[in-house]
């Protein structure tokens, strides 16, 4: 027991020493250490440093003041002048040391002063100066928060509206309709009559599934339509509602809105390449109809949500890749400044993306418009700066490397499952012995390198040879890092941790880092809140803030949500402005219809599922889009709802549609993405990785082609004379003579050189994919062409509404680009393969494209086409030409195009 | 009993120390006067009630190093929360050690200058391990 006992105080002794130790470096600094500074720090700043680095002087140069504390630890526009223990950081230890940086500019300090800053660096940087810090005080008041609060519509809750009555009872099929009708009766209009059935039937397909219909669904729903028209819709839907191809359709209209992509875009393009796992995570929620309130708060805290299983932890994980997989500015020098960035991003996709509210606007100033003051962004900047963000490469055992361009760091999480089929690459004993033994010279390398720079002259050389090794030490241990000793790949996503000890942020005037003013205590948008929402002091909140989003309390996520919903199955929002509901939005069209869909949405348990149902199998729905000179003119934005919106295909359903056309559409879900595939690399021109190693490859490629393609042609010898077969110079009759074969040659060899370099060079275009446009590479300022020339989402952008242009681009698109072509081609294949009548052929390939036969008017015009084009072609394959540019002036029309 | 009451009371006079430590200069001064002041307490924010309850630190600390559940701290557990604390305040560097480097870890970095990737310091190498969540 004495044994005990004495061991027990000597546990508590050493407990309670470590704690003053710990506690002493805080910023009750001990008298030893402000002597310390006082006397060997200080007076060397004022003498070296202030001239040039400091507020009094009001000199900055390169944005650095020395003056107070904070402004020391933030630095400038290198990065931070001292990190409290960290040596290699500390930029100025690196600048009197002379290493990188040169200070004072002229003369090296003695080294009797260095080593005191390294020895206070040690320390923990100890430093007394205290910096005066102001209050700011907001402009808006409580009253004005109350007030807003009580009378701004997107403030209220929504409470199920009364059914309105209307005069023509027998038009509406449910409560949605009740509510379009009375507005048309008051205003004097009347709804457009119903469309045809293969009409309604393509709305259905491309709204619910993004896939045009097949020509068996055409006449199995016109013959049920005949019998019911309510039935056949309620059939199809429901159908629709069970296809794996709902969650891709539905999940890509949410990737849009919270701004999925796979890499960090701005100037040093990083790629993400485990963001696909976030991707299929919601196109999974969508299939499963995942309650939208579970949905989001996974979203927000999925990390912070108790699970029963190690499943359901990881699927949570990954869904926190929406906090992670913003934009980011990864060459910023400041950790600061990007800390703040990032969670600034955080904020703003956080609210406008479940709320429609622009909080991030309070980031410099008290908004301009809506009730909410600066200091509830710091309120809530203070709950998403307690966690760190997952979004780079894990170090190796060798450590971390950064770049010249890169300068911010990330690891990765490791999923507490693995992957039972995982992506990633694999290395053998061998090539892992290699990597390794590429990285230590690569490190001795650099060391040379280093050694050589500060004794030749030549600096240029010295930059670049650095810039070169760090690049290569980056990735061969980004390499090293991703996989286990045995080389098997490890389980990663994305995400947020939460930090172990949480505090609140400080308001920063004008947004400036620099320019820190009162903390502000952890809390949520007032103007929000009937109820404020109180937070564990140790805890960030962000669960609580997810819970508070996510519950049928907050007025807005479910509104938010139901009017996504019904612009994407009706063309347009209530709310047109569908990421802004605040002061600046548009005002609903049907403020009682969406408060209407809102309760309809919580109450069936916040189903996406069940509220496209209904929307889908509304009376409205179903109308014509035929045009109305009286009611445009009451109406011309079509607000009221007196006819359907015709509405040009997005980008994915225009692709999709040719893919499924054709026939050649291959409904699996591909494993990981291109992004995966290249690993942790910079994205440039439009290449994964160096654009020289692209060069490289494609001339590699491109040579071997040229070989065997010369291989087959001239296998008897070059220059003699033999037929020429294959199908694309026809069947090999004619003889040709020397000069002949030296411009097939040269055709030959630049046909094969263009088409590698296409490849190589459009790599992220993937135009030989067939599978869904949902599962092509999203990288930021380097999205597919196939999307981007069709109004594709800014992958950068919180995008709820996408642009639907009409361009000269498209049209050029349709007519050249070779995924079309080769669809076309395809497309024609399968026509012909249908029937060998002309007449046929054409009457098919209307319905494929279309969903209906060709007119008379489109018969004759396609006979005079096949007449006018076929003896032009010159082949003795001219039937199957003609037929494939048939098929492509199909495509490239505006009936396949639009719904309408 | 009397062993567990002690060591409590060192626990939570340590805690509490090391808690008020953690703030920013001026920090408490600038909470108490905002909390004072008319337009300070307008949120609420800023006010005493953000202040910890030395108990409630306890009670948390324990819940996450007492891992036997034997509501003591055995050194093994000690050790682990010490580290915890180190790694809070900044890392082994804080305490006088060699710069926060992890065992294993070279300090070569960008474009091969010795200095690491500094978003990394406390990553480990091959990824995050996450914390699971807490049971509610």
């Amino acid at each position: 027991m004495t044994f005990r006992r004495s061991t027990f105080y000597q546990v508590a002794l050493i407990f309670s020493a470590a704690i003053f130790t710990v506690s002493s470096r805080g910023d009750q600094l001990t008298p030893d250490e402000v002597k310390f500074f006082e006397a060997k720090i200080r007076p060397v700043l004022i003498r070296e440093c202030y001239g040039c680095h400091s507020n009094k002087s009001g000199n900055a140069r390169g944005g650095l003041r020395l003056d107070t504390k904070e402004l020391t630890h933030i630095g400038g526009s290198s990065g931070a002048a001292v990190v409290p223990g960290d040596l290699e950081e500390s930029l100025l230890y690196n600048a009197i040391v002379h290493e990188d940086f040169v200070m004072p500019p002229k003369r090296k300090l003695s080294q009797e002063v260095i080593d005191d800053f390294r020895r206070w660096i040690e320390m923990g940087a100890p430093d007394p100066r205290v910096t005066e810090i102001a209050e700011i005080r907001s402009s808006i008041t409580d009253e004005d928060i109350g007030s807003a609060r009580e009378n701004f519509w997107a403030y209220k809750h929504p409470v199920d509206p009364q059914s309105p009555s209307v005069e023509h009872s027998a038009w509406p099929k449910g409560k949605i309709d009740h509510f379009i009708l009375a507005k048309l009766e008051a205003s004097s209009l009347e709804p457009a009559g119903d469309a045809e059935a293969y009409k309604v039937l393509r709305r259905l397909c491309f709204d619910l599934v993004g896939l045009p219909p097949t020509p068996e669904q055409i006449d199995y729903f016109r013959k049920k339509w005949d019998e019911d028209p309510d039935q056949a819709i309620a059939l199809v839907v429901d159908r629709l509602l069970e296809k794996d191809q709902f969650g891709e359709r539905w999940g890509r209209h949410w990737l849009d809105v919270v701004r999925y992509a796979e890499s960090t875009g701005r100037e040093v393009n990083m790629t993400y390449p485990h963001a696909w796992r976030y991707r299929d995570y919601v196109i999974d929620s969508f299939n499963d109809d995942k309650p939208f309130n579970e949905f989001v708060q996974e979203q927000i805290a999925g990390d912070l949500m108790p699970v029963e299983s190690d499943e359901e932890w990881a699927e949570h994980l990954v869904a926190t890749t929406f906090l992670a997989m913003g934009p980011k500015n990864v060459n910023e020098q400041n950790r600061v400044q990007f800390a703040a960035d990032v969670a600034d991003e955080q904020i703003d996709a956080t609210t406008r993306v479940f709320l429609g509210a622009s909080v991030a606007c309070a980031r410099c100033h008290d908004h301009k418009f809506d009730a909410i003051p600066q200091t509830d962004y710091y309120a809530l900047a203070g709950v998403f700066r307690n966690m760190t963000t997952y979004f780079g490469n894990p170090p190796s055992e060798f450590g971390a490397f950064s770049t010249a361009q890169r300068k911010r760091d990330s690891s990765l999480i490791l999923l507490p499952i693995d992957d039972p089929n995982p992506f990633d690459k694999r290395y053998s004993q061998t090539e892992l012995a290699n990597l390794r033994q590429e990285l230590i010279d690569t490190q001795r390398n650099a060391a040379e390198v280093r050694r050589q720079a500060r004794e030749s002259g030549n600096q240029q050389d010295a930059i670049r040879n650095r810039i070169r090794t760090a690049n290569q030490l980056s990735e061969l241990s980004g390499k090293l890092a991703v996989v286990d000793q045995n080389g098997n790949p490890r389980s990663y996503c994305m995400g947020v941790q939460e930090t172990s000890a949480p505090a609140n942020a400080k308001l920063l005037v004008r947004g400036e880092i620099d320019q820190a003013a009162q903390v502000v205590e952890r809390g949520f948008p007032q103007v929000l809140c009937s109820t404020p929402v109180k937070i564990d002091p140790d805890k960030s909140g962000r669960l609580e803030l997810a819970r508070w989003i996510g519950s049928d309390q907050n007025p807005l996520t479910a509104r938010v949500m139901a009017n996504r919903v019904w612009q994407h199955m009706i063309g347009a929002g209530i709310v047109t402005s569908t990421e802004n509901f605040g002061v600046t939005g548009q005002a609903p069209s049907h403020p009682q219809l969406l408060d209407y869909l809102a309760v309809r949405l919580v109450n069936s348990g916040w189903s996406i599922k069940r509220l496209v149902r209904e929307i889908a199998t509304s009376r409205v729905y179903r109308i014509k889009s035929t045009f109305n000179e009286r009611h445009h003119e009451y109406d011309p934005d079509n607000a009221l709802i007196w006819r359907a919106n015709p509405r040009r295909l997005d980008a994915e359903s225009i692709r999709d549609s040719m893919l499924v056309i054709s026939g050649e559409i291959d409904f699996d879900r591909p494993r990981g993405s291109e992004v995966a595939k290249a690993g942790y690399t910079r994205v440039q021109g439009g290449v994964l990785g160096n654009p020289r190693d692209a060069a490289k490859k494609a001339m590699e490629m491109a040579g071997e082609k040229v070989r065997q393609q010369m291989r087959e042609r001239f296998a008897g010898g070059r220059g003699t004379r033999r037929p020429i077969g294959g199908s694309r110079f026809g069947p090999g009759r004619r003889s040709v003579g020397r000069g002949q074969v030296d411009r097939q040659t040269r055709s030959v060899i630049e046909t094969s050189m263009r088409e590698v370099a296409r490849k190589v060079t459009n790599q992220l275009d993937m135009e030989d994919a067939k599978f869904r446009s949902v599962y092509l590479p999203i990288v930021r300022d380097e999205e597919p062409r196939s999307l981007e020339v069709f109004d594709f989402a800014d992958a950068s952008a919180i995008t709820g509404t996408r642009e639907s242009s009409n361009t000269a681009n498209q049209a050029l698109y349709m007519m050249n680009n070779p995924f079309v072509i080769q669809q076309s081609q395809a497309f024609a294949r399968r026509v012909a393969r249908d029937s060998a009548r002309v007449k046929d052929q054409v009457e098919y390939a209307f319905i494929l494209a279309y969903g209906r036969p060709p007119t008379s008017g489109e018969r004759s015009a396609t006979a005079a086409f096949v007449h006018g084009f076929a003896p032009s072609m010159g082949y003795r394959n001219g039937g199957g030409e003609v037929l494939s540019a048939l098929c492509q002036s199909l495509f490239a029309s505006a009936e396949f195009r639009f719904v309408d | 009993m009397k062993k567990l009451i002690l060591s409590l009371s060192i626990v939570s006079i340590a805690l509490f120390t090391f808690d008020a430590s953690a703030k920013e200069p001026g920090e408490r001064g600038r909470r108490g006067s905002a909390d004072a002041g008319a337009d300070g307490a307008r949120r609420g924010r800023g006010g005493p009630g953000a202040d910890r309850d030395p108990a409630q630190l306890v009670s948390r600390m324990m819940q996450e190093f007492d891992k036997d559940g034997d509501q003591k701290l055995d050194s093994t557990e000690l050790t682990a929360l010490l580290k915890s604390m180190r790694d809070r305040r900044g890392g082994a560097a804080r305490s006088g050690g060699p710069s926060g480097a992890r065992p294993g870890q070279k300090k070569q970095g960008a474009e091969g200058r010795g200095r690491r990737s500094n978003d990394t310091d406390s990553a480990r190498a091959g990824g995050e391990r996450p914390k699971r969540p807490r049971s509610e």
